[in-house]
C-alpha cells in the first residue's frame, strides 16, 4: 500500500491555546498565533514576528498596505467587502488576504458577496479561535465553501495551508 | 450506503436540534426518502448517519452550526460507535 501523507491544516488566527487539543483533533498542525500565546502540540508561528501580517482598518487603507514591501498578509475586517480590483492587486503583489470566517457564518449573504470577489489562490481563512466553542473542522468549512459556490477550487486555501505557511516563512 | 459523521459539540443537544432543523437543506428534494439517522449521543459526541453522496453537504451544514465540528467519518455503525466511545469527554459534573 502506498504511503499517504496527511498534511494537516493551519489555523490562521489562534488567540488562546485552551482549544489546542480540539484543534489537533480536527487536523490542525500549525497555527499563526497572536503574540504571547504558547502552544504545546501545535507548531506556533507568531503574527508580526515570524510572519508580517497587518490588520487593515478599512477599505481605503488596503490600497496603501497592499503596496508595502514588508507586508505578507493583509488581514481584513469582514464588514467591508473589498472590490475585485483590490483583490487582483493583492494577487499581483503576491500578498495574501486573510478573512475571518467565524462572524461570516452568521451572515451567509455577506459571505457570498465575499466569495464573489475573493480569489482562492491568495485567500486565507481564519476562524479565529478564542475558546473551544470556536473550533471548526477545516474539512467542514471547505465543504461549506464548495457547496455555497459550486466551485471546488475553494478547497485550495485549506489544502495548501501548510505550503503557504512555508512559503511565507521563507520570505521573512 | 451510509457514512457516519462523528461530531463533537460543546452542547450536543442544542447542536443536534439545530442540525435536525436544517437537515432538509442537506437532503434536498429527497427529504421524504432520507431519514434523520442518529446512531447515538455519547457525552459530547454525536454519531450521525448520512447517505454517502450527501457527506459533503452534511459537513457544510455542521460548519454553519456554532460550537460543533465533525471530527471523524466512519464507514459502519459499529466503528462509528467505537470511535465515539473512545473519544468522548465525560462531563465533570455528570
Amino acid at each position: 500500500m502506498a504511503i499517504r501523507v496527511r498534511r494537516g491544516y493551519v489555523e490562521w488566527d489562534l488567540a488562546d491555546a485552551a482549544a489546542e487539543d480540539l484543534l489537533w483533533e480536527v487536523g490542525v498542525r500549525v497555527a499563526l498565533v497572536r503574540p504571547g500565546v504558547a502552544t504545546e502540540r501545535i507548531a506556533p508561528v507568531v503574527r508580526g514576528l515570524d510572519i508580517n501580517a497587518v490588520e487593515v482598518p478599512n477599505k481605503s487603507k488596503f490600497n496603501v498596505y497592499v503596496y508595502r514591501e514588508d507586508v505578507q498578509i493583509l488581514s481584513v475586517g469582514h464588514r467591508e467587502v473589498l472590490t475585485r480590483d483590490q483583490v487582483k492587486t493583492a494577487l499581483k503583489m503576491g500578498k495574501y488576504v486573510e478573512l475571518r470566517l467565524k462572524p461570516l457564518l452568521e451572515d451567509l449573504g455577506l459571505l457570498l458577496r465575499w466569495l464573489d470577489v475573493l480569489e482562492p489562490e491568495n485567500t486565507l481563512f481564519s476562524t479565529p479561535v478564542r475558546s473551544p466553542r470556536d473550533v471548526k473542522s477545516p474539512i467542514d468549512l471547505e465543504n461549506l465553501l464548495v457547496e455555497l459556490t459550486g466551485d471546488s477550487s475553494w478547497k485550495v486555501p485549506f489544502e495548501k495551508g501548510l505550503e503557504i505557511m512555508a512559503e511565507l516563512l521563507s520570505h521573512v | 450506503m451510509y457514512r457516519y459523521l462523528v461530531i463533537r459539540a460543546e452542547d450536543p443537544l442544542e447542536c443536534l436540534e439545530r442540525i435536525n432543523l436544517y437537515f432538509v437543506a442537506v437532503a434536498g428534494l429527497r427529504f421524504k426518502a432520507i431519514e434523520f439517522n442518529i446512531v447515538g449521543i455519547y457525552d459530547d459526541i454525536i454519531a450521525l448517519g448520512v447517505p454517502r453522496d450527501l457527506v459533503g453537504k452534511a459537513r457544510a451544514l455542521v460548519a454553519l452550526m456554532d460550537g460543533c465540528r465533525t471530527v471523524k467519518v466512519r464507514g459502519t455503525v459499529k466503528s462509528a460507535r467505537r470511535t465515539a466511545m473512545s473519544i468522548r469527554r465525560r462531563r465533570p459534573n455528570a
